[in-house]
């Protein structure tokens, strides 16, 4: 039996080295390990499809923990945004980064390692491990090649997710602690997790529900993702609106299925998504820079995926599921054109933005069908995703439905009026810079995506099954 | 015969091939030949309904399922059948613009959008054609984005429509929660809260107060778009929807909105077209008054009237919008008081008034029989009647009015020959259209006649002529005789209401920007806050350093301090 899964992990580390060794290509050597953690990716959810969630342990702490990695139903689709989003980072990479190429996608790819161990680790001190790692490199990606603000935002990334770091230990202690077995494992805790006193759950829930509101990125805990969002650079910003913020709502799927205290306080963690899903879109509408206006959309819409996973109920958490998914594809989509349009029209502001569909059809179209699929075009995964949510929080929580409903109104509100202003009319202006075949080849990977799963839904919902 | 979901087939073919194809002028006639086959199946599709299972979350099936119902059938046919007139007609009229290729791409997309809202059997499919409605018809109302007012017009409608959107999306998940359910023939009641959505989302897209705006904005775009989207797609959508889903509304008991914001539309909408001089905004204020006339049949359970003028409406309302694509052609102009000489096409003036006549409703145009039975089904309310009578006159009146200014002559030479040289396919389409209307007023006649599904009196026929006579006599006197003169001023304040709605609406938009700009101001609070903690760490950090300041004698006298204060603790507690 191959170990496939550790295959995944290391898989970048290869990379690492060619990219060290032969500099030149490696942009090249980072794209080809990205398509090749997608057919590594679709290997194993063939083998989960076809025969079930499967793991694979390694030997690493006796007694404590072994380095277990496992492929279930909670993270499969985690898997595959995680191996898509990133494939379309190191394409655009090709095109927006010029300079120190190779140690920028050196820490790229090791970046995808550590979100991949992330969502596959089996437990819960190596999910620690990956979790941390991750911000230290994405905080690496922002202060080193980020925009003029770089220092600012990068630091309040690193402390704001080093916190929301240091609290998910201190959840995950408690948790191995007061659980009978002493143990680490996810699959224990999700069977075991009733065992725990209860009011120990509801510490352990506050603790880790904080670390999953800053990491979302949800309201009042989100001011370090605008700066984060807009300062990256372009393959940095897809990748942390696109999977770094799905971290938090992985976390929130396994505590939400673990502890049962859960389930009397989600009505209240619902409303805090309510209110952030409608919160993020009212401040998007009067941002001036459309990346900050994203990066606020984006906040808008992790509510509304964090709102569906407090559902509780199997169409609700299907539909945060599927969500974050399709969030990923759609928002990093619309992060690396915001980005081309920067690198083309030399700008990112609303108000000096002027006829792009005009000047650059392909940025044009593409960003208008970017907005239709966020603001739920059906055939595209924004579709699915509306339904899903709104059933599944109508089942729950009844009326209190119409808050995302009220965000998603708002999103499209601001995102046509955006695009009437910025895209659709004023006089030409000057292009300093041409999209390459990378960036093309990054777009079409993306829309093609989010077309192929919005027509054929039920690839990834059968995967996710019944929960 | 032929699944009901195999008549979209020939559209969505036609697709691609049109996006393959270089020449603009293939790719119209792939067009018209993929809605003349389209068409040309219609007669052949099964009845029934048919489910596609799309997917599945855990143990719950969501399907796609078509259905084609007497009702499905009407929509679908008065959709199949002007869509060959619509893309014929703009072969014309896009001869001297060169966008044919996206032109036929989103009208094709907007076409089959149409005809799989007709079949729709279930929400799923329904939400699925609604919405790509209302996005087709966002790209083709800004199809002249470089055009300030058409970007906005697009982005308006849009807006506005999207609240019904999602209005729907939200009351087919109350629906699904409460029965499980979607298929429209399995349901028999809905939640009140699911109906009242379900209310707005039909009010949005049929263009009802307080949505009503959107519709007379809409007419930046191209003319044909404007021909297809009053006479039988995107706003009629509303309309049926309501017909489809009476008895669910009917349970749920929210009939009489339909009524009361019908009337108030059709009456705001009269009075709007009475002063306006956009040849065809006035057009589009006549389809939103005709669309509150149905949505308050509708009210009453006069379903049988609603459907009548449903039919009925499409046929004058499309010939009216090619007859004054013409005029706009051929005079540049789209001001009724700048547009002159209709009476120099004598084919395109007689066609024009068929169109007028039927609008108005003079007998025996089905025009008339449509008013007939509307007002026929009011008539044991008397406040409902009267307002219903005077929206008659006003009709009269103001098509009259639009027809007169039209039709006054010119001594340009130019304009008289532009107006015989325009394309003839926009000609033949206008003058094929008026014969279809006179057919249609036929079979309105024989049907009429025989009482099917609605009781026509004779006091009510008699009464209307009457109305529209006086109509048509007073617009005589105003603006041919020009013996009355109405006072303008007066006429302003009481009529041009249209404005009051756009500074509404820009006052609820700028409502909501000054709560964003404020939401925005309080994010750079929470923001400085979280900094500021930051800070508070590097001053206490400063403070906590001074202590440590390497002299040893402090060292010793804080050891021995906290050796006191330790003591003194174990000593009294």
């Amino acid at each position: 039996m191959i170990p496939i899964l550790l295959i995944m992990l290391l898989l970048p580390f290869a990379g690492i080295l060619l990219a060290g060794i032969i500099d030149k290509w490696a942009n090249y050597i980072a794209s080809l390990i990205g398509l090749l953690e997608i057919v590594l990716f679709i290997y194993a959810a063939h083998i989960y499809m076809s025969s079930g969630p499967f793991s694979e342990s390694f030997y690493f702490i006796p007694g404590v923990a072994n380095f277990e990695l496992i492929v279930n139903n909670l993270n499969i689709v985690f898997l595959f945004l995680t191996t898509i989003v990133f494939f379309a980072s190191y394409l655009s990479n090709g095109f927006f980064i010029k300079e120190e190429r190779s140690s920028y996608n050196m820490l790229n790819m090791l970046a995808q390692s550590t979100v991949l161990g992330m969502f596959l680790s089996g437990n819960l001190l190596i999910l620690y491990l990956f979790w941390d790692v991750s911000i230290i490199l994405f905080f690496f990606i922002l202060f080193h090649f980020g925009g003029l603000d770089r220092r600012y935002a990068s630091i309040k990334f690193a402390l704001y997710s080093l916190f929301s770091g240091s609290l998910l230990l201190i959840g995950i202690i408690m948790i191995y602690f007061y659980l009978p077995m002493h143990s680490f494992e996810i699959s224990y805790l999700m069977s075991h997790g009733y065992q725990i006193p209860i009011n120990l759950q509801l510490a352990i829930f506050i603790l880790l529900m904080i670390s999953f509101l800053i990491k979302i990125p949800s309201f009042p805990l989100h001011s370090w993702a605008p700066d984060a969002y807009s300062e990256a650079t372009p393959g940095g910003a897809m990748l942390l609106a696109g999977v770094v913020s799905k971290f938090g709502i992985y976390g929130m799927l396994i505590l939400f299925l673990s502890l049962p205290i859960a389930r009397s306080y989600s009505f209240e963690v619902a409303s805090i998504f309510a209110i952030s899903a409608l919160y993020g879109s009212i401040v998007a509408l009067s941002q001036k820079n459309i990346k900050r206006m994203l990066a606020y959309l984006s906040i808008s819409e992790m509510g509304i995926i964090g709102f569906a996973v407090s559902t509780f109920n199997v169409i609700g958490i299907s539909g945060a599921i599927f969500g974050s998914l399709s969030h990923a594809l759609i928002i990093s989509l619309l992060f690396m054109l915001v980005f081309l349009i920067e690198k083309v029209f030399g700008t990112s502001m609303l108000n000096r933005l002027n006829n792009v569909i005009v000047q650059y059809p392909l940025i044009g179209y593409s960003f208008l069908f970017g907005i239709l699929a966020t603001i739920g075009l059906p055939l595209t995964t924004g579709f699915i995703t509306d339904l899903l949510v709104l059933i599944g929080g109508d089942k729950s929580f009844g009326l209190l439905i119409l808050l995302p409903a009220a965000a998603i109104i708002l999103n499209a509100a601001y995102l046509l009026w955006t695009y009437e202003r910025s895209f659709l009319v004023g006089e030409n202006m000057e292009i300093y810079d041409f999209v390459d075949e990378n960036a093309k080849a990054a777009i079409a990977l993306l829309v093609l995506f989010i077309i192929i799963i919005g027509v054929m839904p039920s690839i990834l919902l059968n995967m996710v099954g019944t929960l | 015969m032929i699944p009901a979901p195999f008549i979209l087939l020939p559209l969505i073919i036609a697709l691609p091939l049109a996006g393959l194809l270089k020449n603009g002028k293939s790719v119209a006639y792939v067009s018209v030949g993929a809605s003349f086959i389209s068409l040309a199946m219609l007669p052949f599709i099964s009845q029934g309904p048919l489910q596609i299972n799309w997917f599945s979350v855990g143990p719950f099936q969501f399907s796609l399922v078509t259905n084609v119902s007497t009702l499905n059938y009407i929509l679908l046919f008065l959709v199949l059948l002007l869509s060959p007139f619509i893309y014929i007609y703009s072969i014309g009229y896009f001869k001297n613009r060169v966008e044919y290729k996206r032109y036929y791409l989103e009208m094709l997309s907007f076409t089959t959008a149409m005809a799989l809202f007709s079949i729709a059997g279930n929400f799923i499919s329904l939400f699925v054609a609604w919405e790509f409605l209302s996005i087709t018809s966002y790209l083709l109302i800004g199809f002249w984005y470089r055009k300030k007012s058409a970007s906005r017009a697009a982005r308006k409608a849009l807006t506005i429509v999207f609240i019904g959107d999602i209005a729907l999306l939200a009351s087919i998940a109350i629906i699904w929660n409460a029965y499980g359910t979607l298929t429209f023939a399995n349901l028999i009641s809905i939640p009140k809260v699911a109906s009242l959505l379900l209310l707005i989302a039909i009010f949005t897209k049929s263009a009802q107060f307080p949505f009503n705006e959107w519709l007379p904005d809409a007419m930046e775009g191209p003319v044909p778009v404007s021909a297809y989207l009053h006479s039988t797609t995107m706003v009629k959508a509303g309309v049926f929807i309501a017909i489809l889903l009476f008895p669910l509304f009917a349970r749920s008991n929210v009939l009489s909105y339909f009524t009361i914001f019908g009337i108030t539309t059709a009456s705001i909408a009269t009075l709007n077209a009475l002063k306006e001089t956009h040849i065809k905004r006035i057009l589009a204020y006549s389809t939103v008054q005709e669309l509150g006339l149905m949505l308050s049949a509708i009210g009453i359970g006069a379903i049988g009237a609603a459907l009548y003028f449903f039919f009925a409406q499409a046929f004058y309302k499309a010939l009216l919008f090619f007859s004054s694509g013409i005029m706009i052609e051929a005079n540049e102009n789209e001001n009724i008081n700048s547009i002159y000489g209709l009476k120099r096409n004598r084919l395109i003036y007689i066609s024009t008034l068929f169109g007028v006549l039927a609008l108005a409703g003079f007998i025996p145009f089905d025009g008339f029989f449509s008013s007939v039975s509307i007002s026929s089904s009011f008539s044991s309310n008397l406040v409902a009647y009267t307002i219903i009578s005077l929206i008659s006159i006003g009709t009269s009146f103001f098509i009259f009015r639009w027809l007169f200014a039209v039709s006054k002559d010119t001594k340009n030479k130019n304009i008289s020959l532009s107006y015989i040289t325009q394309p003839k396919s926009m000609v033949f389409t206008t003058a094929f259209l008026s014969i279809l209307l006179l057919l249609a007023s036929i079979v309105f006649f024989y049907f009429g006649s025989l009482g099917y599904m609605l009781s026509l009196r004779y006091e009510e026929a008699v009464i209307e002529t009457i109305l529209v006579a006086l109509g048509f006599a007073i617009s005589y006197m105003v603006y041919v005789k020009e013996k009355i003169v109405v006072s303008n001023r007066l006429l302003e304040s009481l009529v041009y209401n249209s404005r009051l709605f756009n500074i509404l609406y820009e006052w609820s938009a700028k409502f909501v920007y000054f709560i964003s700009d404020g939401a925005g101001m309080l994010d750079l609070y929470i923001n400085d806050m979280f900094d500021w903690l930051g800070h508070a760490t590097i001053l206490i950090g400063n403070f906590a350093r001074k202590i440590e300041n390497g002299d040893i004698s402090f060292y010793a006298l804080i050891i021995v301090l906290s050796f006191i204060a330790m003591s003194a603790l174990v000593l009294f507690a």
